[in-house]
């Protein structure tokens, strides 16, 4: 093959997660290196590393300070409320479904990146562990999530669980675990394993294993000019490259991820990695299924289309809607 | 890359201009010539995500507090009151600081804060009393450190959030270190003060009657400290949300005491925003150096040294003290956790170290820093508070409590459990 | 002439010097509000079990904008840190050139940050940017208190360097040194002043 002699520069998203030690660093910082027998060489680094707060990323390669960058799509809504429509509560239960969405939403994405980032060229699509709740006081169901204090972070987590009838506080994420060991907030939401990885088992009692908060979808994304000065067969070549080697496998991991996380909370089920927590794990019924659509259908969706011009709302309806049944509208 | 940014910064430095000023200069030298991207390009952004800062808030309302104590008079009779208890010891008025310094610490999440109010109250004591200002300026910012050792501490929850470890579990490990430090702090200043009585001031001695009676002066910040403290540990708030609280309860105990009035809270409400003003100049400028450090591979070459050179996990442990000794003379603290932790804490804890204790260490490590010149938050706050003489007074009497440190680090080395104690028997 | 622009640099200057309290106090007021706000916060999570006010967004931008509205202050109070070990065992016209680097230097400053921080609040209002959060704040907003801060910091700064490139120009040393000096000499000049009077 006939590649390319380049450099790229990466800047990751959280240093200290699955995603970024398992998969980013070994495929920007060794697997392209290789994998071009040295052509193109790389240097990896993350946001947080930077000092950097994770939203302002994209801005950053739009103005050609960052030239390969990966973020949570949520972050990053401000500058582009085109994201938001990835990534609603609950809209995908499973791996399955949240992969159908990142597909049929992927030509979306990408004209969304080339719109409001100078024509960046979106790369990959991949998502954290489900968003799940955890709580510190007995619930059975979605619906005794009523009354809760729950803390929520994005605009439309918030929005459904004020939805739900709970009451989102807004809390620093860094306040969250000793905010509900001692009752200042009866749930709040994030991924499984890091929930795990953070002791929050320790200070919760019930886990909600669906994804209420969503996927925190991943997107990597390069600077446009940078896109534009590599030849047509070297971006074939990387776009192929990272499929198969980077975007796969983190779909792949996130299957096992899941159920890893789960079992770890709960002592369900087998944890390699270390003492199994014992929360209770809330099983999710139909009419929470019902409840959660009812909800997306009359409050979420209309209020994120309103945020958006309407023929991303068109474009939504035509891809998302047609996997998932359902209808955005203003 | 690393030698020729040290120049130019010392050489800024020294030709006085502002610290602020200097890092954001070094920050565009660094990028014109060592950087592929045009990183300038990044100020504002960077800029803005520095500043609207959650966790910076805590700063100003700590100072707050503090001013607000001060403008009442009690931090001033708090201050009496611990003298009488202490300055008999050789050194005098020193004590006094160092103990001021410990109880503040404990209503206080911010080193500058408890330093600020500190040197409110002792600097005019001190100059009154003619000490030599050396030794004096140097056992108030030195003090002042302890803001982040002894709970609350903003610090801790700074990297408990970027290691994901128990905030409340940090703060009871800060305990036991942050007092013996203080008793450190205590012990070693009275040697010296035997050594070279010059250095510090007249031992003076007070009555039982006098010494009791002043204990009642303690109340209000002992109910202050019931406040702050007391509204984390019942679940009422978070341990930033409890500096509000803590400015509300000043306010109150003022209102108690008959003392609140416009002119106070008009005067506390200026003298926060100019130290405010000053703190946060320095801290914006630096994480924008620190964002080009960073973009310029700097910190990716100091990880990938750690990482690749295979030393044992002690050789490696006291490589990264004097890692962050060095830089510590440098960085400005907070934005030097934000961009070390994410690559420091991983190694430390995948040699085995207790991420608690490591935690304990590296707010230690933290407080050195402060201390150390040329870029010293605390001496900065000192000097700005004395308004007037040579800050190489501050820089020069801060340094024997760098030595106390570099004990305390040493004991902590070879007891974690000085910091794992606390945590374990609260659990 | 050089006499006529120096008391006209003065008069502008004490003017700058009475809006920056202003501004300073403005944001103290600011500082209180989060009080306010966070207090009402707690209290109402606590006996309502709901968030009143969104403290956390709000006490961010209030970080931003109060700190911003303090820097003109600190700069007419002298209490942006230099660094005086060689500055002060030099002779008085070294220090006066000291002087001026140390106000072009923060002027630059001035010049980058203000620009970058424009830009940035431009950028924000043009794209029509949200915070993701349940307010879902406009972020112009915030940023163009937080620009106006930065901006009146500007005009303290370029005042301040005029004054002290003036004062070099009409070889009125002292002039500069009570502007722009370090103030440990202020102490020092203040102290032999009692001791003559
Ligand atoms: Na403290
Ligand atoms: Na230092």
């Amino acid at each position: 093959q006939d590649l390319d002699n380049t450099s790229i520069s990466y800047v990751g998203a959280w240093s200290s997660l699955s995603l970024y030690k398992n998969f980013e660093r070994p495929f920007w910082q060794e697997h392209i290196p290789e994998a071009s027998d040295g052509q193109i060489s790389t240097e990896v680094t993350t946001f947080d590393q930077m000092g950097l707060g994770g939203g302002e990323v994209y801005r950053l390669m739009a103005r050609n300070v960052i030239e390969v960058t990966s973020t949570v799509a949520d972050y990053a809504v401000a500058d582009a409320p085109e994201l938001e429509g990835l990534d609603m509560p609950m809209m995908a239960p499973d791996v399955e479904t949240a992969r159908k969405i990142a597909d049929a939403y992927r030509p979306v994405l990408a004209d969304a990146f080339a719109a409001r980032f100078n024509n960046a060229k979106l790369l990959a699509i991949a998502p954290y562990p489900s968003q799940v709740v955890f709580c510190n006081t007995e619930i059975k169901g979605l619906a005794d999530l009523k009354g809760k204090k729950i803390r929520a972070s994005g605009r439309t987590t918030a929005e459904f669980v004020q939805a739900l009838g709970a009451e989102g506080i807004t809390l620093n994420f860094s306040e969250v675990p000793g905010a509900l060991q001692r009752g200042v907030i009866d749930c709040a939401v994030t991924g499984s394993l890091s929930g795990y990885s953070s002791g929050w088992h320790e200070v919760s009692t019930h886990l909600y294993p669906l994804p209420v908060g969503g996927w925190d979808y991943v997107l990597t994304a390069m600077n446009g000019k940078k896109w534009a000065s590599l030849s047509a067969e070297t971006q074939k070549w990387l776009q192929n490259e990272i499929q198969t080697n980077y975007e796969d496998p983190v779909w792949e991991s996130a299957v096992e991820e899941t159920r890893e996380g789960i079992a770890c909370l709960t002592g369900k089920g087998e944890c390699v990695r270390g003492e199994p927590g014992d929360m209770v794990l809330v099983e999710a019924t139909e009419e929470d299924f019902n409840e959660v659509s009812r909800h997306l259908q009359a409050t979420l969706l209309p209020n994120w289309a309103d945020r958006v011009d309407q023929k991303w709302v068109d474009r939504w309806n035509e891809t998302i809607g047609k996997v998932t049944g359902l209808e955005a509208a203003k | 890359m690393i030698l020729i940014s040290l120049a130019v910064l010392l050489v800024l430095l020294v030709l006085s201009v502002p610290v602020a000023a200097t890092l954001i200069v070094l920050g565009l030298f660094l990028d014109e010539f060592f950087s592929p991207f045009p990183l300038v390009n990044a100020m504002g952004d960077v800029l803005w995500s520095a500043s609207d800062s959650f966790l910076l808030i805590a700063i100003p309302l700590f100072i707050l507090l503090g001013e607000i104590l001060v403008r009442t008079g009690v931090a001033k009779s708090t201050y009496r009151a611990l003298e009488s208890w202490l300055s008999w010891l050789p050194g005098g008025l020193l004590h006094a600081n160092v103990a001021t310094a410990t109880l503040f610490s404990a209503t206080s999440g911010s080193s500058v804060a408890t330093a600020a109010t500190i040197g409110t109250v002792a600097i005019p004591q001190g100059k009154a009393m003619n000490y030599d200002p050396k030794l004096f300026t140097g056992s108030i910012a030195a003090g002042g450190t302890l803001g982040i050792m002894i709970p609350p501490s903003i610090n801790l929850i700074v990297y408990g959030f970027l290691t994901e470890t128990s905030i409340p579990k940090l703060f009871a490990a800060g305990l036991v270190p942050g007092l013996l430090l203080a008793f450190l702090f205590v012990l070693g200043t009275a040697l010296i003060c035997l050594w070279r009585p010059s250095l510090g001031g007249p031992s003076t001695h007070h009555t039982w009657h006098e010494r009791f009676s002043g204990l009642t002066s303690l109340i209000p910040v002992l109910t202050l400290f019931g406040i702050v403290v007391g509204s984390i540990y019942a679940g009422w708030a978070t341990p930033t949300e409890a500096a509000s609280l803590g400015v509300i309860g000043a306010l109150l105990i003022a209102l108690f005491m008959g003392k609140l009035s416009k002119s106070v809270v008009l005067e506390a409400l200026e003298g926060t925003m100019r130290t405010t003003g000053m703190i946060v100049l320095i801290i914006i400028a630096s994480y924008f150096l620190n964002f080009v450090l960073a973009s310029t591979g700097i910190t990716r070459e100091l990880s990938t040294f750690l990482e690749s050179a295979g030393f044992g996990p002690y050789l490696t442990l006291l490589l990264i003290i004097g890692l962050y000794i060095v830089l510590g003379f440098f960085i400005e603290t907070l934005s030097l956790m934000v961009i070390t932790i994410p690559i420091v804490a991983p190694i430390i804890i995948a040699l085995g170290f207790d991420p608690i204790w490591f935690g304990i260490l590296l707010i230690l490590l933290i407080e050195m820093a402060l201390i150390t010149p040329p870029v010293g938050l605390n001496l900065y706050v000192v000097q700005s508070v004395r308004k007037g003489g040579s800050f190489n007074d501050v820089m020069i009497g801060a340094m024997p409590y760098v030595g106390f440190m570099m004990l305390m680090v040493l004991l902590l080395v070879l007891f974690p459990s000085l910091a794992l104690y606390l945590p374990e028997v609260l659990n | 002439m050089l006499q006529q622009i120096n008391s006209w640099l003065d008069w502008l200057l004490a003017g700058v010097d009475t809006g920056s309290l202003w501004m300073a106090r403005a944001g103290g007021l600011l500082i209180l509000l989060t009080v306010g706000l966070v207090t009402t916060e707690v209290l109402s999570r606590q006996f309502f079990g709901r968030s009143g006010v969104h403290a956390t967004e709000l006490t961010g931008y209030i970080m931003a904008i109060s700190s911003s509205w303090a820097f003109a202050y600190t700069l007419m109070r002298k209490a942006h840190i230099r660094i005086d070990a060689l500055y002060l065992t030099l002779p008085i016209s070294v220090r006066g050139v000291l002087d001026l680097v140390a106000m072009l230097a923060l002027a630059l400053f001035c010049v980058l940050v203000v620009g970058a921080a424009f830009e940035v609040t431009l950028l924000s209002y043009t794209g029509g940017a949200r915070a993701n959060t349940p307010l879902g704040t406009p972020v112009w907003m915030p940023q163009l208190l937080w620009l106006i801060g930065l901006v009146w910091f500007s005009i303290a700064v370029v005042l301040l360097s005029l004054r002290v490139l003036f004062g070099l120009l009409s070889g009125n040393i002292e002039d500069v040194q009570k502007v722009a000096g370090s103030p440990t000499l202020d102490e020092q000049i203040g102290e032999e002043n009692k001791e003559a009077a």
